[in-house]
């Protein structure tokens, strides 16, 4: 290497040592986003109408957007389940659409059974297809596009197997999509086929599609209502976030800081991000307690990660505070009925793919029987559960260790409950 | 440990006012004393002094603005943290110091952790066992990535992550789509903030971490099969012309990468406590990052040290990012820049190297 090569050399090797340098500063500098008890804005696009004000403890009353007046022509009991809903409810073009008359061709767009959940879903749904097979409501093989990977799934994946659904001549796709958003054109695509679309947990903003979900906003809220009520309006508060930038986490956010704006003397010490992974979840708690020593009185985390949560407290040794265990599990249920000897008490919310996966399927049959639903997206009030209601919900023997669902606890939505939403349930 | 191919030429660039003509049995009378700033350039291309002062500086920054930051509880949870990254990363860094790359690993990362969940009971055949046949068939099918993306001269971006996914596929049709009652005691103690080593208050993964990191470096840059791989990403033709078979290189890095996966996802599984397919998703990202970061480059130089110094940094600076209420977004901004840095620094540097 000559003089000036070398010159060259140090130049470039100093100046890029300088860019670790400045880049580290920077992005240490970059600024943190605001958190739930500095007032940040939040919510973006599934900002509901109406004002969130409620006391400490209480859940915010805040109306649906309701374009087409749907909600409000259901019956009052109902119209509840719709309280802050996050995204738009529609009335379904489906409402008037004649019963099929011949057994359907069904077809099941899925995301990688890579929990318990999800595991639950896939083997109900297939045990329902066999049951209205026997009953001559549907034909064929269950066509499935289920996707396998969640580390490389994208919403174009899905929507190229609903799509060879759709080119399949499918009568009615069940699908819980990845992004509800994205999936409006291909669904509203479907729709002027004719094809039904039947979505669970995630709400499809198209008048074609049917949503099967649980009320996103008071899942979160309610339980964190609850555990602020058994703090006295009192406390540190840490918030483990999903994956951000799903609607379902936006709004649960939104329900958290609802709830906790209420509260004046709770105070938000920090969040961290657990992307709906219990492990993850546990990891970053561990480096936020690492620089936490303060003690914490309440945990809101927006959804299963309840597991991760409460092993984090478990390795370090600090005191458990109280976790909103919202999208309980058998895990994290052994872990608080662990704690509840010592007079531990919490709130979470309950329900299981089994349940949920029977409901999804007979809401769709319903659909293409002509029964007439009134609105396009079924909802109900979480199940909250509590100390009272805690034995309900936690299976038999359960370990903190155990990666299995909670039992039913409440019945999610019965046929009682789904025949509210149509116009001629008797049909089915 | 810090040994790499490098040594030749940072010899010959410590006297850079002689040129060849000049060099001899004299040099060493006319060869100027180098100043301070070349010795920290032939410093830092031999050590990662700018990672080792910045996770320095940001770990005193973190101490001096965080109560608890110093707690031992708090080191310890975070050395488990490092620890774990560390382990996930071994594979990972002999696989780039042969100019390849391994996105296989999250899912032979479940592998592993579903073996010990969900196969750890199994009448009549003792885990020791299961695990075996389950670091065997790892191997095997890391082997063979190595093998296709050799023989067939297809980029390993590729072949690596259908591997992955075949892995995790397979591995949920074993299982009959569950992942088991939970990893066992033995497994969460390994990696519990909590936990002691023979009495140390320091958590068994770490020793594990420690001593892997000994053991690697010293396989890497002090026995023959070590060197040959050193030599295969720093030149393949010329490992070629040297006798050196780059396919058996690849086969064997490819398989031990795929292998030690298995056994992070074993330790990894301990931590979780409980397992799905996702529990390797965030370890491929952060091996490479620290892989990068440490100042490894593809086909070399670099070491699996390197890569230690890579994940207290990126560990550290997380931790304190979180500890200062920064978001998501903003630590996937760090990351990404961080790697872009890097690689502007380790990049350029082996092109340099290149042309000499």
């Amino acid at each position: 290497m000559n003089r000036s090569t070398h010159r060259r050399a140090r130049t470039r090797v100093v100046a890029s040592s300088s860019g670790i340098v400045l880049t580290v500063l920077l992005a240490g500098c970059g600024g943190s986003s605001g958190s739930v008890g500095n007032g940040a804005a939040g919510g973006g696009t599934t900002e509901a109408k109406g004002k969130a004000s409620a006391d400490c403890g209480q859940v915010p009353t805040i109306a649906p957007k309701d374009p087409d007046g749907a909600v409000k022509e259901l019956p009052a009991e109902l119209q509840k389940a719709y309280n802050a809903y996050g995204e738009e409810v529609f009335a379904s073009a489906w409402r008037d659409r004649k019963a099929l008359g011949r057994p359907a061709k069904v077809g099941f767009s899925y995301l990688p059974t890579s929990n318990a959940y999800a595991a639950a879903v896939v083997k109900q749904l297939e045990a329902s297809f066999a049951k209205a097979k026997a009953d001559g409501l549907v034909k064929g093989k269950l066509v499935k596009r289920i996707m396998t990977d969640p580390a490389t799934m994208t919403p174009a994946e899905q929507i190229r197997g609903y799509n060879e659904l759709v080119d399949s001549g499918v009568d009615v796709i069940y699908v819980t999509p990845l992004s509800g958003d994205a999936m409006v054109a291909a669904v509203d695509a479907a729709g002027k086929k004719g094809i039904v679309t039947v979505a669970l947990s995630s709400t499809i903003r198209s008048k074609y599609a049917v949503n099967v979900a649980e009320n996103s906003y008071l899942n979160i809220a309610e339980p964190t209502a609850l555990v602020a009520e058994q703090l006295k309006g009192k406390g540190n508060v840490a918030v483990v976030r999903g994956f951000q930038g799903l609607s379902a986490e936006t709004i649960g956010y939104k329900a958290v800081k609802d709830v906790l704006a209420a509260c004046p003397d709770m105070k938000v010490i920090g969040e961290v991000n657990g992307a709906y992974v219990p492990p993850v979840a546990k990891g970053e708690l561990l480096k936020f307690l690492s620089s936490h020593p303060q003690k914490i009185d309440m945990v809101a985390q927006l959804g299963v990660m309840g597991s991760g949560v409460y092993a984090a407290f478990e390795s370090t040794g600090r005191d458990t505070p109280k976790v909103v265990d919202a999208g309980a599990s058998a895990s994290s249920l052994a872990s608080w009925e662990k704690l509840a000897a010592d007079g531990y008490e919490t709130a979470g919310t309950g329900g299981n793919g089994t349940q949920q996966a029977k409901a999804w399927f007979d809401v769709g049959m319903l659909v293409l029987q002509g029964a007439g639903p009134k609105v396009g997206t079924i909802t109900r009030e979480p199940s909250v559960i509590t100390k009272d209601n805690l034995a309900d919900y936690l299976p038999q023997g359960a370990k903190p260790s155990d990666l299995g669902e909670v039992k039913d606890g409440e019945p999610w939505m019965p046929e009682e409950y789904l025949a509210q939403f149509f116009d001629n349930p008797a049909k089915n | 440990m810090m040994t790499t191919q490098q040594d030749s030429l940072s010899a010959a660039e410590a006297a850079p006012g002689v040129d060849a003509a000049t060099s001899g049995a004299d040099s060493a009378e006319v060869r100027p004393t180098p100043s301070a700033g070349q010795w920290l350039l032939s410093l830092q291309r031999r050590f990662p002094l700018v990672q080792v002062l910045l996770t320095v500086a940001v770990f005193a920054w973190g101490a001096a603005t965080m109560p608890g930051f110093l707690e031992p509880t708090s080191i310890r949870s975070v050395l488990v943290l490092c620890a774990l990254a560390g382990l996930a990363s071994i594979g990972q860094t002999l696989v780039v110091l042969i100019r390849g790359i391994d996105l296989s690993l999250a899912g032979f990362i479940v592998v592993g952790a579903v073996t010990v969940t969900r196969f750890s009971d199994v009448p009549g055949v003792p885990l020791p066992v299961m695990l075996a046949v389950a670091v065997a068939c790892g191997a095997t099918a890391g082997g063979l990535v190595g093998y296709m993306c050799h023989r067939f001269a297809i980029h390993p971006i590729i072949v690596t992550l259908a591997a992955g996914s075949i892995a995790v596929g397979v591995t949920a049709v074993l299982s009959g789509g569950g992942y088991g009652a939970g990893a066992p005691g033995w497994a969460t103690r390994l990696s519990s903030p909590m936990s002691s080593t023979f009495g140390i208050p320091v958590p068994p993964v770490v020793v594990i971490w420690v001593l892997a990191t000994a053991v690697v470096s010293v396989l890497l840059h002090r026995t023959l099969p070590g060197r040959r791989l050193l030599a295969t990403g720093a030149g393949p033709v010329a490992a070629d012309l040297a006798h050196i078979s780059t396919r058996k290189v690849w086969v064997t890095v490819y398989a031990i990468s795929a292998a030690l996966a298995v056994l992070a996802g074993v330790v990894l599984a301990g931590f979780a406590g409980n397992v799905d397919n996702r529990l390797g998703n965030p370890y491929l990202f952060l091996s490479i990052a620290a892989v990068v970061l440490g100042g490894t480059a593809f086909g070399g130089p670099g070491s699996y040290t390197r890569t230690t110094v890579g994940v207290l940094l990126l560990t550290v600076v997380s931790t304190v990012l979180v500890g200062m209420g920064f978001q998501e977004a903003d630590q996937q901004i760090l990351n990404g820049v961080v790697i872009l840095a890097a690689m502007a620094v380790y990049g350029r540097e082996r092109r340099l190297r290149d042309q000499v």
